[in-house]
């Protein structure tokens, strides 16, 4: 036992360097391109705005926790940080191989398995950076949240971009053999944003739509959060943050293995058709 | 020490083929397929490489020369035979294989143009898991080793093509690999920097004992390594084996000789023609170019019109048309 923890330990030191190693890349390219770093950021802050003037026409209801516009902070914020854990890996994948960098990623002395989270790294910094901008000026234009709530609410945004993640690991998957398109992606951003409510409750969706709604990690992600971070959550519609964590352990649990199994029988297959190199 | 001749080979690829399928139906959904079917690109293939050798890759587009690499590099996988290196499996082992070669791609667009050649290394060093301490003596020594030391803090857009070029070699050569793998590294480079590019790699193999493999298009610079050839020719191994053999197989010297007017050089063609051991490629004007075994025999077949004779030029038979003729003579 104190062997396997012992031959663990420089194992995970070595996959810490690497994911460094692209976290410090993005970060340096961000440095080199800092117009293409801040502007994504400066226009995500356009949401909040927007919704700060929305709310003004919607009535605050039990179902919104009494103030529509936390309702939707809470919702934006979320998605956003949720998106960087969707659509990291296969984003930053499509830029590679594109560059024609992937080769070069994939002669080098590395464990292919490793490349998701790499790849993935740099992108969902910057999108949780955007997730709390939005968030904090949404603090500012009088969204209102309850403090002690913040520390179960990092959890639950935490395990919904891990959920996200391997939701991408399975994009990035198919786009390693289709080279541009990305279904996968498509569909689920799409169910996503429709039916997790992001800005309108669940419970305004008609059943069938709801019971989907269901299916996806985003939807206990939002529930979670707005269960502990609004000031009045008890109109709130699906589960707390304890069931809904345990849910998205579930998922991760479930999801992450079969993801990463899938990317590897996409190297292999790409490997026999003779595809990996090209784009 | 042992001479490098007499290691054993670092490089072993044992009759591979390499057959590209088309897509299944399933995938032509998601790309289309380049073929329609199947294409073979690589046909029972062998070659070595030992510890200070460099074996030059050469064969007109399609011949299978990047496919070998890639299956070599574990980016591709062959359908039947086997590479290995230092006994590892590229299929099975690769990234084993991986640890031991060091891959520089034909174009530079790989490279972060917008880092310092410092940054570029340092990125590369730090996915192959080195230590950040340790990474800066050897990124400074492997861009000294390649002659970037100069321009360590510059920018890869800042760069010549040539430089870029050894950049991406440091970038191979970073974490001390057995094993090169060269694809067209001086095809962006200028005559005079691929010479020196050449020369440079020439010396690391012999300094270092790398096991190089390297195509080029050029195929004078194939001429100046003077060492191995593999050419490849639509995905079979024509002639694998060093350049002097290959010429004593085929080489017959190339004689251009000038006449005094085109009528005596036409007339010499005619005589010339039905000599056995000659072969007349050329009448252009006054001048005549054949390729025979043996000079004197041929100035012999000109009995009579030597006198019309104002220059005589022996020269090698240009690797290009060694090569072109063994192509032709796979054709016939």
């Amino acid at each position: 036992m104190s062997s396997a923890l012992n031959g663990l330990a420089p194992r995970a030191q070595r996959g810490a360097r690497i994911a460094g190693a692209f976290v410090w890349m993005g970060y340096t390219e961000a440095k080199a391109y800092p117009l293409a770093f801040f502007l994504p950021l400066v226009t995500a802050l356009a949401s909040p705005v927007v919704y700060y003037f929305v709310a003004q026409l919607v009535d605050s209801g039990p179902s919104v926790g009494d103030s529509y516009y936390t309702f939707a902070i809470i919702g934006l914020a979320a998605n956003a940080a949720m998106t960087g854990g969707l659509t990291a890996f296969a984003s930053t994948l499509d830029y590679a191989i594109q560059q024609g960098r992937f080769e070069t990623l994939l002669v080098e002395p590395v464990r292919w398995r490793i490349l998701p989270f790499g790849l993935a790294g740099w992108a969902i910094v910057v999108y949780s950076i955007s997730a709390v901008l939005q968030f904090s000026l949404g603090l500012i234009l009088g969204a209102d949240i309850r403090v002690t709530g913040l520390p179960i609410a990092v959890i639950v945004i935490v395990l919904g971009i891990l959920a996200g993640h391997a939701v991408g690991i399975i994009s990035g998957s198919v786009k390693v053999l289709s080279k541009r398109s990305d279904p996968v992606l498509g569909l689920y951003m799409t169910l996503a944003f429709m039916l997790s409510g992001v800005v309108f409750p669940v419970g305004l969706l008609p059943l069938p739509l709801r019971v989907l709604s269901y299916c996806i990690p985003h939807t206990y992600v939002l529930s979670a959060l707005r269960h502990v971070l609004m000031t009045d959550p008890s109109g709130i519609t699906g589960p707390e943050a304890g069931p809904a964590i345990a849910l998205l352990l579930l998922f991760v649990a479930l999801v992450y293995p079969f993801g990463l199994w899938l990317w590897g029988r996409a190297l292999d297959y790409g490997r026999t058709l003779g595809v990996l190199a090209g784009y | 020490m042992t001479s490098p001749k007499v290691q054993s080979p670092i490089v072993e690829v044992t009759g591979v083929s390499k057959v590209y399928e088309p897509s299944t139906w399933w995938m032509r959904f998601l790309l289309r397929s380049a073929i329609d079917e199947p294409v073979r690109a690589l046909h029972d293939v062998s070659l070595a490489v030992r510890p200070g050798e460099v074996c030059a890759v050469v064969g007109p587009n399609g011949a299978g020369k990047s496919t070998l690499f890639r299956i070599l590099t574990g980016l591709t996988t062959p359908t039947s035979g086997f590479s290995r290196v230092r006994g590892f499996d590229a299929q099975h082992e690769s990234r084993r294989v991986r640890k031991l070669v060091g891959f520089m791609p034909a174009d530079d667009r790989s490279l972060y143009l917008r880092h310092t050649c410092r940054q570029n290394l340092m990125f590369h060093g730090r996915l192959q898991g080195m230590r950040r301490d340790q990474l800066h003596v050897l990124v400074d020594e492997t861009l000294d080793l390649v002659g970037l030391g100069h321009a360590r803090d510059r920018m890869g857009i800042a760069l010549s093509s040539g430089m870029r070029a050894r950049l991406q070699l440091a970038r191979a050569l970073l974490h001390r690999p057995e094993v090169l793998i060269l694809d067209e590294p001086t095809s962006n480079v200028d005559p005079v920097g691929s010479y020196a590019l050449l020369k440079l790699i020439e010396r690391l193999t012999r300094e270092h004992g790398l096991a190089v493999l390297l195509s080029s298009h050029r195929l004078e610079e194939i001429d100046a390594l003077h060492d191995n050839v593999a050419f490849l020719d639509r995905g079979v191994l024509v002639h694998w084996g060093d350049l002097h053999s290959l010429r004593d197989l085929w080489e017959r010297p190339r004689i251009v000789i000038q006449f005094a007017d085109s009528a005596s050089a036409r007339v010499a063609a005619k005589q010339l023609d039905s000599a056995s051991d000659v072969d007349v490629a050329t009448v252009d004007g006054d001048t005549l170019t054949a390729f025979a075994g043996h000079t004197g025999r041929m100035l012999v077949q000109l009995d009579g019109h030597l006198g019309d004779v104002v220059s005589i030029e022996e020269s090698r038979m240009p690797l290009r048309e060694l090569l072109t003729r063994l192509v032709e003579r796979r054709e016939v």
